[in-house]
């Protein structure tokens, strides 16, 4: 099979039609690709994935205005000078890992919120509108403080994790790049 | 009386829908999908209420799968209770042939009123 290389000459209207067309769709880095002009050509989808910055707000800004919008935003990034054809650039981002491990942690945290919570809404929802014997009220009611109970000690958990991760990254700010 | 299993590994969860249910059903529990699984083959019960993150070899989509697959076990009315809410999941249980999908926290009363529609006879509603 042969391989193309010479995508880099090709106008970027061509783009779909090299065969790196996968590896430009479903990189997990975002790429924004500089014209000899200097100015945002292309970027690919992850690129706004990565960035929340809309494709068509990058379209057509100069270079600098790009890494200005990227440099502000806490992304890893990697420029590769290119100088072949009509590229001048291209620009690679991604979120750092501790970011997508810090999502994962607080989407997993949230559905570990959830089972406290739903004791709680059902419960109040049954002693709201069901009348049920005082024993069984009181022990309804003695469940819904032991799963407040619950909820709390898992935010405090959350809290003490996430201050001990701001705590390394202060004192060491290259631990996230 | 229509015979329906609660499988959630949360003892709270299995007891506010038991609660819920207010004697309307035979109620058996499981706090696994791979218990519930070797219940249901022994004495399948009419409808299954099922968590989906739950430890253990298969989780509740498994499961679902598995009861919408097999032609003795397919018309248990399968309602999937998560904390997975996303489109995603909810579309993923109904791929699998879930009956209902309700998000946690969920109304118990309004798990209970789907249950009830959906399992009992019409004359035995108001019962």
């Amino acid at each position: 099979m042969q391989v193309e290389t010479n995508f880099l000459n090709k106008p970027f209207e061509q783009v779909h039609a090299f065969p790196f067309e996968s590896a430009w769709m479903l990189s997990p880095w975002g790429i924004a690709a500089v014209d000899s002009a200097g100015n945002v050509e292309l970027v690919n989808p992850a690129f706004e994935r990565c960035t929340g910055v809309s494709a068509n707000a990058i379209m057509g800004l100069g270079e600098a205005s790009l890494d200005a919008i990227l440099g502000a935003l806490a992304l890893e990034r990697r420029r590769i000078e290119v100088n072949s054809g009509n590229l001048r650039a291209f620009h690679f981002v991604r979120r750092p890992a501790a970011s997508v491990a810090h999502d994962l942690r607080l989407a997993h945290f949230g559905e570990l919120l959830r089972e406290p919570l739903a004791t709680i809404f059902g419960f109040a929802e049954l002693l709201l509108t069901q009348n049920y014997e005082e024993s069984v009220r009181r022990e309804l009611t003695a469940t819904l403080l032991e799963q407040v109970e619950s909820m709390s000690n898992l935010i405090n958990e959350e809290l003490d994790v996430s201050k001990s991760c701001v705590r390394v990254s202060q004192s060491n700010p290259r631990s996230h790049e | 009386m229509k015979k329906l299993l609660i499988v959630d590994d949360h003892p709270n969860i299995r007891r506010m829908i038991r609660y819920a249910l207010h004697d309307r059903f035979v109620v058996e529990e499981s706090d696994s999908a791979d218990t519930a699984y070797q219940m249901l083959m022994k004495a399948p019960p009419d409808g299954i209420v099922l968590d989906v993150m739950m430890p253990g070899v298969m989780n509740g989509f498994q499961l679902c799968e598995r009861i919408k697959r097999d032609s003795s076990l397919a018309d248990i009315h399968v309602v999937l209770v998560s904390a997975c809410g996303q489109v995603a999941d909810q579309e993923l249980g109904r791929s699998l042939g879930a009956n209902a999908y309700f998000v946690k926290p969920f109304s118990p009363l309004a798990l209970a009123h789907h249950l009830i529609g959906a399992l009992m006879q019409p004359s035995d509603r108001s019962a």
